[in-house]
């Protein structure tokens, strides 16, 4: 399964992932922030978001063996996930700000984003999704009630951004 | 989120890095006068 970092890449561009963040930073003064839901990471509009792990070493990271979950839960060790089709963020819920609030460690969850990334790096290949090492977001897309988030958080990651309805299952992405 | 059962490890490349910063490049030299040749006399004929 492995893939050596000596060898030549097996693809040349970028994976492309679905993903959900909470949006931080909306009605205070200051930068509005995409936040992951699982480690409240924030993710950099300047710069690739690297994978880290306490437990794996750097060059293993994402590493399919991986026990760092607290909640020891299978495929849920180190690197930046995300799904294969957008579709799957609404089946397992993602899309919707009220069964989110759950994850959002105890708060409540107002403003979410949901989008597509970029993946590069180590990449695992799941059934479902991905793992990677690096991962930088290239469009989103924001629920009508959110529309105040749209201009803060073109300007911030300098990606599209629109509108779309959460509870609308797509065919495929948001396109 | 669950990714599922991994499947396999591949390693993918960027064609370019979206991010590139353009490096910052030494200021040019000055260009330097080129040195005229001195005009030879004009030869006198014998």
């Amino acid at each position: 399964m492995e893939a050596g970092a000596d060898k030549a890449p097996d693809i040349f561009g970028e994976i492309i992932g679905y993903r959900t963040w909470a949006v931080e930073g909306l009605d205070i003064a200051g930068p509005v922030q995409l936040v992951s839901l699982s480690r409240r990471t924030v993710w950099p509009s300047d710069d690739w978001l690297y994978a880290t792990c306490p437990l794996c070493a750097p060059e293993e990271i994402p590493n399919p063996e991986c026990q760092a979950d607290p909640h020891r839960r299978r495929n849920h060790g180190c690197g930046i996930h995300a799904a294969r089709h957008a579709p799957h963020l609404h089946q397992i819920h993602y899309n919707r700000p009220e069964t989110l609030s759950g994850l959002w460690h105890g708060r409540d969850l107002e403003v979410i984003a949901l989008g597509e990334v970029g993946l590069a790096g180590r990449v695992i290949q799941g059934t479902m999704g991905w793992r990677a090492e690096k991962a930088r977001v290239v469009r989103l897309w924001v629920p009508h009630l959110n529309w105040r988030a749209v201009r803060p958080l073109e300007r911030r990651y300098r990606v599209p951004v629109e509108l779309i309805n959460p509870y609308e299952e797509p065919r495929h992405g948001h396109r | 989120m669950d990714i599922g059962e991994p499947q396999r490890i591949i390693r993918v490349e960027p064609l370019e890095d979206p991010f590139h910063k353009p490096d910052r490049q030494a200021p040019l030299p000055t260009p330097q006068p080129m040195p005229v040749p001195e005009k030879e006399p004009a030869k006198t004929p014998a």
